[in-house]
């Protein structure tokens, strides 16, 4: 019989080996509807409170397809999403919530579906900026939107008082997902990157009370001093994929902060649990910890992912770089620059989720480990 | 094959040169200098007689020269990727090695004005341009629209367009004239206007000039939409195609086959590519490219408020189904035989959607082709594929058309 430390890895694993079948799990114990999030800024909540699922897809759930058809310089994340529901995947998923994160994204909303396929989709235009004048009764406006289309395809109300409870539970959520981080900072080694990845990964596609439970089992497994910390990285960039973080791992490194897309961004950030509820969210998405796909004067990226290196004492900072992805490729340079001006060795590694070049990166990343030592 | 060139581009050479100039005198002028996005309102700077400067434009001129791939390895060599958009690759490159660039690169910024309607990508370029100049950026966020106008975005839009006079006084320390914006923002609709009357003289037969000469006339549209010379210039090229269409001088001495361009040009192969056409009989005689700057501000409602509803709905910041509509109806109206899109490496936003797109014109008998290139990096064009590709679809049209006419 597994320790419960050992079941919850073991769920959020198998949650993330096979995703659909997972969301097909719940719909059939909950007789409920499962709403298809494409990454990364989709309010979650306001599904939440419809007695939604929401499923953050990553479009590497399912091998591509012949019948994807994405164009060569689409990123791997769009051409999974792509190919996934052009080849008919994802059938469990009941509508769709596409944030207008990127260029991208953006045409994929009109471009990807088949005439035949009716399922319900919200373009979840938000502000490119907290910045502006006029951003937050914009996107209160937009929220109010989703609010009611969200009641319409649940064919429950959105109420203030499930949105309220929906906020505390996502807040919770986020608050345990922060005490993995810091436990990793901490106690470097004290999650491998396969399982941070894993804790990850399973809570965009698990309902968030599960979740969060398996995050507290995990955070009640004592440390293993045994392990042999050979570096301390921070990781940034969109996503990592499951043979990187076991080269990682294989080579000593040891994750003591992230700013991945598919982890810290997602995570950060609570909502005010009390007040106007569309409006508290509203503001959690203006007050976002800085992401290349959001622009801030006030707080820009560069310097807060070296604020947060520095915090995370981090001795290397690598960046994972989505194929094709302009907002991120764009920082690539100055980040580069700035953090060896701070004397922090920088690596830049390609990742595509479906044609992975799995041997370079084990080598690169093991150099990158043995370097200073 | 040709006819002869226009004047008006003897005109227009001279014009963008006193543009690119303007830039580099400015500060002996004591005139402030701002990089701008294409897709920005550039009437709010020549209201106030700031020196606009499009990076942009930049890229296409070094498109053009043949200096793109050069320019873009320089940015590369850097860290830039190489899957990243060539005109900012080229910026880049042209800031580090500017004797590279046809016209000695660009001259400093006073302060940045970006509008994320052309693409989000030009919002993290102008963010390191920011960083780079040490300089104020100001930025216009124009939510993107998939289908029916939302009443919240449009006052969303229309607050930032309000305020930015004052965000100008602020930084220029000028005063700011509403009613020079006034006649700006005339004259801006009036040189929109008139390249509307250029592009749409392509209805007729013969097509008096063809989409590649409308690429290398649009400089003003885009540059200088709000001054007396982009009327100017404009008008001279309205009579100048109205007396060919008088004389019934075509922009090809046969032409056969018209066709459609979707997406930025290739700057470096313009002419290759317009001789090749031409040798076929074939003449582009609209482009959704130059068709996009057609679209200016109404009369009503007030000036500020119109020029911001105009800038939302510009080409790249509508969805798909708005483009479709667009590219059948100009379809129609030029009498084009088939549309030819240009798969741009660069351009994420014009390019993803165009297969869809393609098919949805073909299944309602519109023939469409695409091919994969690059605006501006010379790297990414594979020549041979090209006219193997090109050549095929104007055979396949000629033989819709004239079944014993196939070459």
């Amino acid at each position: 019989m597994p320790s419960g430390v050992e079941w919850a890895f073991r769920f959020a694993s198998e949650t993330c080996r096979n995703p659909a079948s997972a969301v097909s799990r719940w719909k059939r114990l909950s007789g409920r509807k499962a709403a298809g999030c494409i990454p990364i800024y989709v309010p979650e909540e306001v599904l939440h409170a419809a007695g939604m699922l929401p499923v953050t897809i990553w479009g590497n759930e399912f091998p591509p397809s012949p019948l994807g058809g994405a164009p060569p310089f689409v990123c791997s994340v769009g051409a999974g999403v792509v190919s996934a529901i052009r080849s008919g995947k994802w059938g469990e998923i009941d509508a769709w919530i596409f944030p207008s994160t990127c260029d991208t994204f953006q045409n994929a909303f009109e471009a990807l579906f088949p005439p035949e396929d009716g399922r319900p989709r919200f373009p979840f235009v938000f502000p490119a900026t907290g910045d502006t004048p006029g951003a937050a009764e914009y996107m209160l406006d937009r929220m109010e939107a989703f609010r009611e289309w969200a009641g319409e395809i649940s064919g429950r109300e959105v109420s203030e008082g499930a949105m309220e409870r929906s906020v505390r539970m996502y807040n919770e959520n986020r608050r345990i997902f922060g005490l993995i981080e810091e436990r990793m900072t901490e106690s470097p080694g004290s999650f491998s990157g396969m399982e941070f990845l894993t804790l990850s990964r399973a809570g965009m596609m698990l309902p968030k009370e599960g979740h969060t439970e398996i995050l507290r089992a995990a955070l009640s497994r004592p440390n293993d001093a045994s392990r042999n910390v050979r570096a301390k990285m921070f990781v940034t960039g969109i996503m990592a994929t499951p043979s990187v973080m076991k080269a990682m791992d294989a080579a000593g490194a040891a994750i003591v902060g992230n700013d991945l897309a598919l982890g810290h961004r997602y995570y950060s950030g609570s909502a005010d649990e009390t007040g106007d509820m569309p409006l508290s969210l509203a503001r959690r998405h203006l007050r976002r910890d800085p992401c290349s796909t959001l622009h801030s004067s006030v707080r820009p990226r560069i310097e807060e992912v070296l604020r947060m290196v520095a915090g995370s004492g981090a001795d290397r900072l690598l960046l994972f770089r989505m194929r094709q992805c302009e907002p991120e490729a764009g920082d690539i340079p100055e980040l580069a620059s700035a953090s060896r001006e701070r004397g922090i060795p920088f690596l830049c590694l390609d990742v595509d989720l479906h044609a992975e070049e799995r041997a370079s990166a084990k080598v690169r990343i093991e150099a990158f480990v043995e370097m200073g030592e | 094959m040709k006819a002869g060139r226009l004047e008006a581009a003897t005109g227009m050479k001279e014009l963008m040169l006193r543009h690119f100039r303007a830039g580099w005198m400015a500060r002996e002028e004591g005139r402030r200098v701002a990089f701008i996005t294409s897709g920005a309102p550039v009437e709010f700077l020549h209201a106030m007689d700031i020196v606009p400067v499009y990076p942009e434009n930049h890229g296409a001129v070094c498109g053009v020269a043949r200096a793109g791939g050069r320019l873009c390895q320089a940015a590369e060599e850097r860290g830039y990727s190489r899957d990243l958009c060539s005109y900012w690759k080229i910026d880049w490159g042209a800031r580090v090695g500017p004797a590279e660039s046809p016209v000695g690169g660009l001259p400093a910024p006073d302060f940045l004005l970006c509008a994320n309607n052309i693409c989000r990508t030009v919002v993290k370029w102008y963010e390191g341009l920011s960083r780079y100049y040490r300089v104020p950026l100001l930025l216009l966020d124009l939510p993107f629209r998939h289908a029916e106008e939302v009443p919240a975005a449009r006052e969303y839009v229309r607050e930032q367009f309000r305020r930015l006079p004052g965000e100008l006084s602020r930084l220029t320390g000028r005063k700011w004239s509403e009613e020079r914006f006034r006649e700006t923002v005339a004259l801006s609709r009036k040189a929109s206007a008139l390249w509307q009357e250029c592009i749409d003289a392509n209805a007729v037969r013969p097509a008096p000039f063809t989409a590649v000469d409308q690429f290398l006339m649009m400089g003003p549209i885009v540059t200088m939409r709000g001054t007396p010379e982009a009327v100017e210039f404009y008008r001279g090229l309205r009579e100048e195609l109205r007396n060919r269409i008088r004389g019934g001088e075509g922009a090809v001495k046969r032409e056969n086959t018209r066709l459609l361009w979707d997406n930025l040009p290739v700057w470096h192969q313009l002419r290759s590519i317009s001789d090749f056409l031409a040798e076929r009989e074939a003449v582009l005689v609209g482009a959704t490219y130059t068709h996009a700057w057609t679209e200016r501000a109404p009369e009503s409602p007030p000036v500020m408020e119109s020029l911001a509803d105009a800038y939302a709905r510009v080409w790249l910041n509508m969805g798909l189904r708005h483009r479709e509509k667009v590219i059948r109806r100009m379809a129609t109206f030029l009498s084009a035989d088939g549309v030819i899109f240009h798969a741009n490496r660069s351009c994420k936003p014009y390019s993803f959607g165009q297969a869809e797109v393609a098919a949805r014109l073909h299944s309602g008998g519109v023939p469409c082709m695409l091919v994969d290139g690059d605006m501006a990096d010379e790297r990414d064009f594979a020549e041979g594929a090209w006219r193997t590709r090109l050549g095929a679809f104007i055979e396949q049209l000629d033989r819709r058309t004239d079944p014993g006419r196939a070459k």
